[in-house]
């Protein structure tokens, strides 16, 4: 079908066409919530979260993008809330341990991450990898995990990410820097 | 020490290979359903704000009612003050033969 028909009948509430969308692009949304959030069962919640979300708002869509665009950068916005809320919600815990006021369960959830997508002769070192990842500044993560993971271009990254193409090629430059000195830290320290 | 950087420089660049080798994951094929059911419980959940909305209206227009018999009440009290502070002034000015009726029409 093509995007302009779809986005008509969409906007027409065609139950066919929202099957269709989801059909479509159910797979994309969701290893981008994965590769970002980190959880499978939250990156489930969030895809469910992001469709529901193009249902609501599909007479906002102006068209100045493309349609998979478009729904990336909700996909995007809606990880990176997640994550937001969970950086809370463990602050918030380590808070609630520090004053003695009782046993924080975010405390004591563990941070490794068991990629589904991964052989498991190297899920230690996707831990790993994720790991570092997940320690990037969020538009350094962003830019990266959409051009290495998810293997977007560059000029769909910038319009995701509402910046120019030197700022994404700057960002994942130092992203990839900045990989590389967690990591040569980390087995260093494991060297000695 | 050249060869432990050796190692660890084989050991960064293999974890940085293994970008290369992720999978894509396939979606819950029960997706489509798990939307729309969520969509739907969600519009029936408006319905229901919406009819408590008028329960909450009917609880505001109350509160409106008791408000304005307050404020109506505090009105009174203040406009009866106001005319006992008058008479006062009145009977001072009777008393010391000024003549303040000018600034009252009601004074005979």
């Amino acid at each position: 079908m093509q995007e302009d028909q779809l986005v008509k009948e969409l906007r027409n509430q065609s139950d066919d066409a929202f099957r269709y969308l989801v059909d479509s692009f159910k797979n994309k949304v969701f290893n981008t919530c994965l590769n970002f959030v980190q959880n499978k069962q939250d990156s489930e919640d969030l895809t469910q979260d992001v469709f529901i979300e193009v249902h609501r708002s599909i007479l906002k869509f102006r068209g100045e993008s493309s349609l998979s665009t478009w729904i990336y950068k909700i996909a995007v916005n809606k990880s990176l809330e997640h994550i937001r809320k969970q950086r809370r919600k463990k602050r918030f815990g380590f808070l609630v341990e520090l004053t003695g006021f009782g046993k924080s369960a975010e405390a004591d959830e563990s941070v490794t991450f068991d990629h589904p997508g991964v052989e498991l002769e190297n899920k230690e070192r996707a831990e790993i990898l994720f790991q570092a990842i997940g320690n990037l500044t969020e538009q350094q993560r962003t830019a990266f995990t959409l051009y290495e993971i998810e293997g977007l271009s560059y000029k769909d990254i910038s319009s995701i990410m509402e910046t120019s193409l030197s700022s994404v090629e700057s960002l994942i430059f130092r992203a990839k820097q900045n990989l590389r000195k967690q990591l040569h830290d980390l087995y260093e320290t494991q060297a000695l | 020490m050249k060869e432990t950087n050796k190692h660890i420089e084989k050991e960064v660049e293999k974890t940085l290979d293994l970008l290369k080798e992720i999978r894509p994951v396939e979606a819950d094929p029960l997706l489509y359903n798990k939307v729309i059911e969520k969509i739907s419980s969600s519009k029936s959940g408006e319905k229901k704000i919406f009819g408590n909305l008028g329960h909450g209206f009917g609880y505001a227009f109350i509160a409106i009612i008791l408000i304005f018999n307050l404020l109506t009440s505090l009105y009174i009290f203040d406009q009866t003050k106001l005319i006992e502070e008058q008479t006062l002034y009145q009977d001072f000015a009777q008393e010391l033969n000024l003549n303040t009726n000018i600034y009252y029409d009601s004074e005979p």
